[in-house]
């Protein structure tokens, strides 16, 4: 029997397809792109070793890099800052027996399933100055007189793309802190109760300290999909106007794929990955630190 | 118990303007929706004249456009075809592999495990321009198997690491007792593991679906011919195709969320646990 589970052929061709599509796919292109990351490439010239001059050139004279990065984090912690109490504010409202939870939860995660594609166009439709929903609204309560370009507007594209990021993926982080919050045991809450307790102090000494390691996996996921953030972008303002709403993965995407600089765009790809591991490992350590266990 | 009745009834006041909140938050998620469809049965006249009205001409013909000269029904079959195929072939090697990472004993099995989920935090991004360049050289640009093989490839670090920590599960019996009837690993395999695995694989299936039907960077970049593109990259080229007749788009972007929707109608618990097993397992 042993000498069956042992058996190095047999692990082999079990191993051997994924391996295979996982190494020709995900990790011989990362070590490509870090290669690639040091020369000068595109199509007028000849491929040319230039070292880190390219990571130079990003973070010191091209200005649209910087504002793309700038742009991203600032995504990033509004992120953050914004759809984590959020989300915990409803998975508390859910799980609180409110009538319909069922109905809400199912609601409010729906966009979740949804191409970012066709949500960003929809939003698009919305914030539309001519026939726009929100512009419309606004017009008839008679607070403006002119429509208001939402996404032609470099004050109000970054702000009206972060409403659509916050409204597709708030529910997907309350059914994490609603699973969360589930798993207390209701004793921990009725003990509480009997020692006078009142709501919001419930929460702050014992909701929010058990659903702690959660928030730490959320800030993660939503740390590293901000960085990624594509989909929405492209088809909401397209980085613009004016480079306004420009975001790392979108620059990248038109460094490559449009200038055809595959060298500056693998510069940035490298950027971008650095930032993945970076703002995982970094978060990973400050909320594993003082996990509590009361279980 | 008494105790946290009393309570219940005690917040009942501020129970309610929850519930009235929450009630209107639903409405801000399922009114743009309407929204969406009604006006996407309006002449482009109706939708910038009265775009509130739920009363249109019915133009049906938005529709019938987008489907046909807006190539969002090639799309469609595109974008079945494309997710099958990326979730089919993920199943079986992905379960492949967890069955070799979890139920076999070698010495670098928690090393090929860790490698596999490194995958799990490098972004798509950091993969496309050597993709794009061997692919383009090899000339699988504009055919299915340029986007499946990157689904399959993203779609493996959870896939595996989910299996796998159910494969672990099972009593180690089950090898034995098929190896004491003379079956070979593979029948192990196939007639055991697999068909054991089967709530996982729905889970994997369903997660990697969604992702697969709604990816649009990669078809962005290596899908070029209109009647292979899958039905995000069809949408963008709809922006400016028909920009300017808009209750057609509208209608596009209804043909694209509609069997979301519906599918989301009858299987919500088991897709809200599929979609977010990954990261709290994680």
């Amino acid at each position: 029997m042993d000498s069956m589970l042992r058996n190095k052929k047999t692990i082999f061709l079990f191993i051997f397809p994924a391996s295979l599509i996982y190494i020709g796919i995900v990790a011989l292109p990362v070590f490509s792109t870090m290669y690639n990351s040091l020369f000068k490439w595109n199509l007028v010239d000849i491929k040319r070793y230039v070292g880190f001059r390219n990571f130079l050139q990003l973070f010191t004279i091209d200005s649209i890099f910087m504002g793309s990065l700038k742009n991203t984090m600032l995504l990033l912690v509004l992120s953050v800052v914004v759809q984590v109490p959020l989300a915990i504010l409803l998975a508390i409202a859910l799980s609180s027996n409110v009538k319909g939870a069922r109905y809400f939860k199912t609601v409010y995660f729906m966009p979740n399933i949804l191409a970012s594609v066709a949500v960003g166009l929809m939003w698009s439709f919305i914030y539309n100055p001519d026939f726009g929903l929100i512009n419309k609204l606004l017009t008839i309560f008679g607070i403006i007189d002119k429509p208001i370009l939402f996404l032609a507007d470099e004050k109000t594209v970054l702000p009206s793309i972060f409403v659509v990021i916050s409204w597709q993926f708030v529910g997907y982080h309350m059914i994490l802190y609603l699973a969360a919050i589930e798993n207390i045991p209701e004793s921990l809450n009725e003990i509480s109760t009997i020692d006078g307790a009142t709501f919001w102090k419930r929460i702050i000494y014992i909701t929010i300290p058990l659903i702690k390691p959660i928030i730490g996996i959320d800030a993660v996921l939503i740390s590293t999909g901000s960085l990624r953030y594509f989909d929405l972008i492209y088809v909401m303002s397209n980085g613009g106007p004016n480079h306004s709403s420009e975001v790392v993965a979108l620059y990248m995407y038109y460094k490559s794929f449009r200038d055809m600089q595959y060298g500056y765009g693998s510069a940035v790809a490298v950027v971008l990955l650095a930032l993945c591991l970076l703002v995982t490992v970094v978060l990973n350590k400050a909320f594993q630190s003082e996990d509590i266990q009361l279980y | 118990m008494s105790e946290s009745v009393r309570q219940r009834k005690k917040i009942s006041a501020s129970g309610a303007i929850v519930f009235i909140v929450l009630c209107i938050l639903s409405l801000a998620y399922l009114y743009p929706l309407l929204w969406l469809f009604f006006n996407s049965l309006k002449t482009d006249n109706e939708l910038f004249n009265n775009p509130w009205s739920i009363i249109s001409s019915m133009q049906f013909i938005n529709y019938v456009t987008a489907w046909t000269s807006g190539k969002i029904g090639i799309s469609f079959f595109n974008s079945v075809v494309v997710s099958l195929s990326s979730v089919g072939i993920t199943i079986v090697i992905s379960a492949m592999a967890a069955f070799a990472l979890k139920r076999f004993k070698w010495k670098y099995s928690g090393l090929a495990m860790g490698i596999f989920l490194v995958g799990i935090m490098i972004p798509i991004h950091s993969t496309l321009i050597p993709l794009f360049l061997v692919f383009n050289r090899i000339g699988i640009l504009d055919q299915y198997i340029s986007l499946i093989l990157p689904y399959v490839a993203f779609a493996l670090p959870t896939s595996i690491f989910i299996l796998g920590g159910f494969m672990a599960s099972f009593p180690k019996e089950i090898e034995e007792a098929a190896v004491m009837d003379g079956c070979k690993m593979r029948t192990v395999f196939w007639r055991m593991i697999f068909p054991l695995s089967k709530s996982s694989l729905a889970t994997i299936s369903i997660f990697n679906f969604v992702a697969a039907w709604n990816e649009l960077m990669f078809a962005l970049i290596f899908i070029s011919n209109p009647n292979k593109m899958t039905l995000p990259v069809s949408l963008t080229r709809f922006q400016g195709q028909y920009s300017t007749s808009w209750a057609i788009q509208l209608a596009a972007v209804v043909i694209m969320v509609i069997p979301s929707l519906i599918v989301y109608f009858f299987l919500n618990d088991k897709i809200i646990k599929s979609l977010t097993i990954g990261a709290v397992k994680g």
